[in-house]
């Protein structure tokens, strides 16, 4: 009963607190213009404002080109959040879609789909990215979340065609089938909803991969461009000053650290609640 | 006057690993407009197989269904869409035959949904009128299955399959789940709404204690085959195959 998966959601302590947090991220990334102190891009001063410690003026200190760290953090949200939940967005839905085709059409489409969740699987994200940067040149924010979304899509796949196809045997569908149903009605009215929760489990867990993955790829600088900052490349500033000032990495590293560990708890509880509910039915 | 349902000859096959299962073999079955045909076999004889073959939920291996008059097994997209109209089905478990994610009023209403049968408005008084029929309440519409007994849940399957007016009911098991004071409430409710609406039954059950009382006619099956066909009464009397026999013995009998 999905219905109750849903409400065990909202009355377990820490998947509210993941929620929240998850959230507060979120807002920071959509308010950033009015909650950044500093133009995240503007080097006032690179000779006398660089690297200066945490004070109340530069919360987090400033970056080797004079730039504040917390504004550039709060902007890069919107730029590494934005990636991520493109490409989950993305992911997500193409796994939806192409499972839920390979399980109620069968035969040679299901094949076909799973010949290429395969491939997929064989080919690894990082060197495929680096091949096309390479090959393309620099690669814009749309083309990650093309990349990273695309390339993302398995685990839902898989996921969606396993339980529709435990579901399709089941006598409510097949009931729906001797109302006359189509085939589209059954998955959109009874399949979907049923597999709703375990979608949001695999949504949970790609949000989760793609933010350390955008992050690693601005980080080798292949990923989001300076002067646009990102996590990944605000780490990338900060790591060269680790000995002298250690400070520049403590805000990229906890923003990506907290986000991801709430996707992760929210994902954990999630799966909790579904097992609970399986157990109970 | 011709049968509602008449199956000659058929068969249905499931391919596994360990070969080719006949789980209906060489069935011919008639079944006549408002009677009930209680098909009875231990399980696995294939009598669920056939109900399902029947209203065409199951792929058939040769042989023929007719409805009415017209080859089932040969209707396509709107024909076949008219049959399902007119035969409905009511499962065994309603635990696992009601979407346990929708509201009791959904349920009832798919079929008028599907069918286009009222608007939006008239649809939601046919639930509440289907609802009370079956002995709900109206206001059961806005609740979940599993906040309804064994019982509650097969009359909501049971609204659910008359909410396309249909002329004919294959009832899969539709009691073997309930308590026996349950049992007998359902099947008065059948019945009941046999009578009402002129209702033509085809009642699957796995002993023979439940048909006695509803059954015109019960065939007996048996690896498949129906061994024996027979009016209720002279069945009970005086059955001739072997598997009826031992079904009959197996009833439960108080001697007073």
């Amino acid at each position: 009963m999905a219905a109750s998966t849903w409400h065990r959601l909202r009355h377990d302590g820490a998947a509210r607190g993941a929620a929240f947090v998850l959230g507060a991220v979120a807002a920071a990334a959509l308010l950033a213009p009015w909650l950044s102190p500093f133009d995240p891009t503007a080097q006032p001063d690179p000779v006398a404002l660089r690297l200066l410690s945490p004070s109340w003026a530069h919360l987090f200190g400033t970056d080797p080109f004079s730039r504040d760290v917390l504004s550039r953090v709060l902007h890069g949200a919107r730029v590494s959040l934005g990636v991520a939940a493109g490409a989950m967005l993305l992911s997500v839905t193409l796994g939806a879609a192409l499972g839920a085709l390979a399980a109620v059409v069968g035969g040679w489409v299901d094949a076909a789909i799973g010949g290429l969740v395969d491939v997929l699987i064989a080919m690894p994200r990082l060197l495929v990215v680096i091949a096309l940067v390479a090959t393309f040149g620099t690669l814009s924010p749309w083309w990650l979340v093309a990349l990273i979304g695309g390339s993302g899509w398995l685990t839902t796949a898989r996921i969606v065609r396993a339980e529709f196809r435990d579901h399709l045997q089941r006598e409510y569908v097949l009931a729906a089938r001797a109302l006359g149903a189509t085939r589209w009605r059954i998955v959109w009215r009874h399949l979907l909803p049923a597999v709703a929760p375990q979608v949001a489990v695999a949504a949970a867990l790609a949000f989760a991969a793609v933010i350390p993955l955008e992050a690693a790829l601005s980080f080798v600088g292949l990923g989001i461009q300076p002067p646009l900052p990102s996590w990944g490349n605000i780490l990338l500033d900060g790591t060269d000053y680790l000995t002298t000032a250690w400070w520049l990495v403590l805000a990229p590293v906890a923003a990506v650290s907290g986000t991801v560990g709430a996707a992760l708890v929210l994902a954990d509880r999630l799966r909790a609640a579904i097992a609970d509910e399986e157990r109970e039915a | 006057m011709t049968p509602l349902l008449e199956l000659r000859d058929l068969v249905v096959a499931y391919r596994s690993a360990a070969g080719v299962t006949h789980a209906v073999d060489q069935v011919s079955l008639d079944v006549a407009r408002g009677e009930t045909l209680a098909l009875v076999g231990e399980s696995g004889s294939g009598k669920t197989s056939l109900g399902r073959a029947v209203l065409r939920l199951v792929p058939t291996t040769s042989g023929t269904v007719r409805f009415d008059g017209s080859d089932v097994l040969a209707l396509r997209e709107d024909a076949l869409r008219a049959f399902r109209r007119r035969a409905q089905v009511v499962f065994q478990d309603p635990n696992a035959s009601l979407d346990p994610r929708m509201r009791v009023g959904d349920i009832v209403r798919e079929g008028i949904e599907i069918h286009a049968l009222a608007s939006p408005e008239q649809a939601e008084l046919r639930v509440a009128r289907l609802l009370e029929e079956v002995g709900l309440t109206p206001s059961d519409a806005s609740r979940h299955p599993h906040e309804f007994s064994g019982g509650e849940r097969q009359r909501i399957a049971i609204a659910r399959a008359l909410a396309v007016e249909p002329e004919f009911l294959v009832l899969d098991e539709a009691v073997s789940a309930l308590d026996l004071l349950v049992r007998a409430q359902v099947l008065d409710l059948l019945a009941r709404l046999q009578a009402a609406r002129g209702l033509t039954y085809l009642f699957i059950a796995h002993d023979l204690a439940v048909v006695e009382r509803i059954a015109t006619r019960v065939a007996v099956m048996h690896q498949g085959r129906v061994v024996e066909c027979a009016p209720t009464a002279e069945l009970f009397r005086a059955p001739q195959a072997p598997v009826t026999q031992a079904l009959l013995a197996a009833i439960p009998r108080i001697d007073w």
